[in-house]
């Protein structure tokens, strides 16, 4: 316990200081795991664990998922998206954020990444909400929160490193993943709504767009919702392993954007390398995690936590409130993979010893990963819309970000009170 | 609607300098790959579901694919100093602490890719002593492990040339931006 402690402590000395965190896991990982076990053991799962990391069928999941995300981004879908939702609901109050909002649910479907959401929907919403003279703060609040969508409705990476940590099925996590997706996207809605009842001058309502126009707008989606019944139908019905689904859907992103003339030899490349690079980045942050870990199992810290926690026999749900503060105080201060892949070790022993379903967990730690996304001081999606859109001031994204994380913490309120709502797809699935 | 272009920089390097020759290599190597992970894994299923013909080893190939294409991008991520990094506190400390900052981190991050490419020259030959190959194509995996000792050690090189700019930089830091993870 007391190792563990100190080992927390150094690490986060050493990544508060600018050490990548990777390095700094591999270091007080293996160096921990030393001062228990020796070096011998030690210096021997220091090859293994890099070896046994890379040289796995099942991992390949990340980069062909992260593949599919990029061949998306390039086709640019994101336009057809945001044009069916904003002739569907444009005419309400505060209709084209809504209207963003669901386009960014939809370009979650098929991408796993909140970043690569928000800074794909930014280019083709903001300059529509501006012409419509929406206000800066509510219209890039709404695409900042609707990209945090991103990690929660499947495909997820962020999922996906879940599942590899705590050895929970990643099928089961995507399914478990889609309704409180949804229900997000739907109180994002809702706030949208009211922010604009209550300014009007931030959110107008625009001219109805006719049916036959509505249709048309319809038929340039149907890519999108191919791709995404395809991959996650397939997942759900156990057609694919999470894998193959995730070969099937970088192809068909492949072959979608080829057909859209987005791709030439140029961009291919382009796509596959930043993929690459992409994917080198997670794995060598996942390597040092899963030294970090090792570690972590040796010091016994997980059970002895869970032994105390036990022995104080107070309400599980008020375990779990202590767990959510300190991932929210900790999602000010980390990187929100380096976040779950450094809490889960401690977490998920004593959380499925009170009881509750792992897969409940993850989404949960999803959803306050998303809350991360948007508050400050370090709100990456907040950031992201800060790059793509220089002259918002980074205090107008963050006042509009506001009432969405309101949102979002009704939202986490519901999930936790109600984990039937998120196991009601995955306990179907069997 | 405007261009929507995604306006991340190209990852390919420009220019004639053996870095920039060094870094197309490789990710033309990463690109290669990962397509062909991505091109096995759909003939694969394909060919199960429609033709009742899996390809063979399809999941041997994938494997040895991704040891190629996660090692072979780390000269890569190194070099554009990619690695995850938190930079909540960057903004306390002045110009040349930050210099002398990232020159320790280069240093650290030299002393674990060197203890990685030990390890992994170990495992190497251990795998090699062993003979280990893959259960159906009969792949040997020594070389794969030799592999990524080598791509650990092109990151090392990499780092020093880092650390050399670094020392000698006039106190510019246009290329420390930090980065977090762009998966989130």
């Amino acid at each position: 316990m007391l190792i563990a402690g100190v080992g927390f402590i150094i690490l986060f000395a050493m990544l508060f200081s600018g050490i990548p965190i990777a390095f700094g896991m591999i270091i007080v990982g293996s160096a921990g795991f030393a001062y228990l076990s020796g070096w011998v053991p030690s210096l021997a799962m220091v090859g293994q664990v890099a070896f046994d990391t890379v040289l796995n069928y099942e991992f390949s999941v990340l980069p062909l998922f992260i593949l599919m995300g990029n061949f998306i981004t390039r086709s640019k879908l994101s336009e057809e998206l945001y044009t069916a939702s904003h002739a569907f609901l444009g005419h309400r109050k505060g209709g084209l954020a809504m209207a963003t909002v669901v386009a960014c649910a939809g370009f979650s479907a098929v991408c796993g990444s909140s970043l690569a959401t928000a800074a794909t929907m930014s280019k083709v919403a903001m300059p529509s909400m501006r012409r419509y003279g929406y206000g800066d703060s509510l219209a890039s609040g709404s695409i900042a929160a609707g990209g945090t969508l991103g990690i929660l409705i499947p495909p997820s990476v962020i999922l996906v490193l879940y599942g590899i940590m705590t050895e929970t099925e990643i099928g089961k996590l995507f399914a478990a993943g889609f309704l409180p997706g949804l229900l997000g996207m739907v109180l994002y809605m809702l706030s949208a709504n009211l922010v604009s009842r209550f300014r009007p001058d931030l959110g107008p309502a625009v001219a109805k767009t006719p049916w036959p126009e509505r249709l048309a707008a319809m038929r340039g989606i149907w890519g999108i919702l191919l791709l995404f019944s395809i991959v996650m139908g397939g997942i759900y019905l156990g057609v694919f392993s999470p894998t193959e689904a995730a070969g099937i859907g970088a192809s068909g992103a492949f072959f979608f954007a080829l057909a859209r003339r987005t791709l030439n030899l140029k961009a291919i490349l382009e796509v596959l390398i930043e993929t690459g690079r992409t994917s080198t980045m997670v794995f060598i942050v996942l390597i040092g995690a899963i030294m970090f870990s090792n570690f972590v199992d040796v010091t016994r810290a997980p059970n002895q936590i869970q032994t105390f926690v036990e022995g104080l026999s107070i309400a599980p749900i008020l375990v779990i409130m202590v767990i959510l503060v300190i991932y929210i105080i900790l999602g000010c201060v980390l990187d929100s993979i380096a976040m779950m892949l450094l809490t889960v070790p401690i977490f998920y022993p004593l959380v499925a010893g009170l009881g509750y379903d792992l897969i409940w967990f993850g989404i949960i730690v999803v959803v306050v990963i998303e809350i991360s996304l948007i508050t400050p001081p370090i709100g990456l999606n907040v950031y992201v819309l800060r790059a793509t859109l220089p002259d918002v001031a980074l205090g107008t994204i963050f006042r509009g970000v506001t009432p969405f994380i309101i949102a979002d913490i009704i939202r986490l309120a519901l999930l936790v009170l109600v984990p039937g709502f998120v196991m009601l797809l995955p306990d179907l699935m069997g | 609607m405007g261009e929507t272009e995604v306006t991340s920089k190209s990852p390919m390097a420009g220019g004639n300098s053996i870095w920039n020759r060094v870094d197309r290599m490789i990710g033309l190597l990463l690109a290669v790959t990962i397509f062909f992970m991505m091109a096995v894994t759909f003939i694969d299923v394909i060919g199960r579901y429609f033709f009742l013909a899996p390809l063979p080893a399809a999941d041997e190939l994938t494997k040895l694919a991704m040891a190629v294409s996660i090692f072979g991008g780390l000269p890569l991520v190194t070099r554009h100093r990619e690695h995850v990094t938190i930079s909540l506190f960057d903004g306390f400390f002045s110009g040349p602490v930050l210099r002398i900052r990232q020159i320790v981190v280069d240093i650290i991050c030299i002393g674990v890719m060197g203890g990685l490419v030990w390890r992994l020259i170990l495992q190497a030959q251990s795998l090699a002593e062993f003979d280990d190959k893959t259960l159906f194509l009969s792949v040997p995996l020594a070389p794969f492990a030799y592999f990524m000792a080598i791509m650990s050690a092109i990151t090392i090189v990499v780092l020093f040339y880092m650390l050399w700019r670094d020392l000698t930089a006039p106190k510019s830091s246009e290329n420390s931006s930090p980065n977090m993870s762009g998966l989130s």
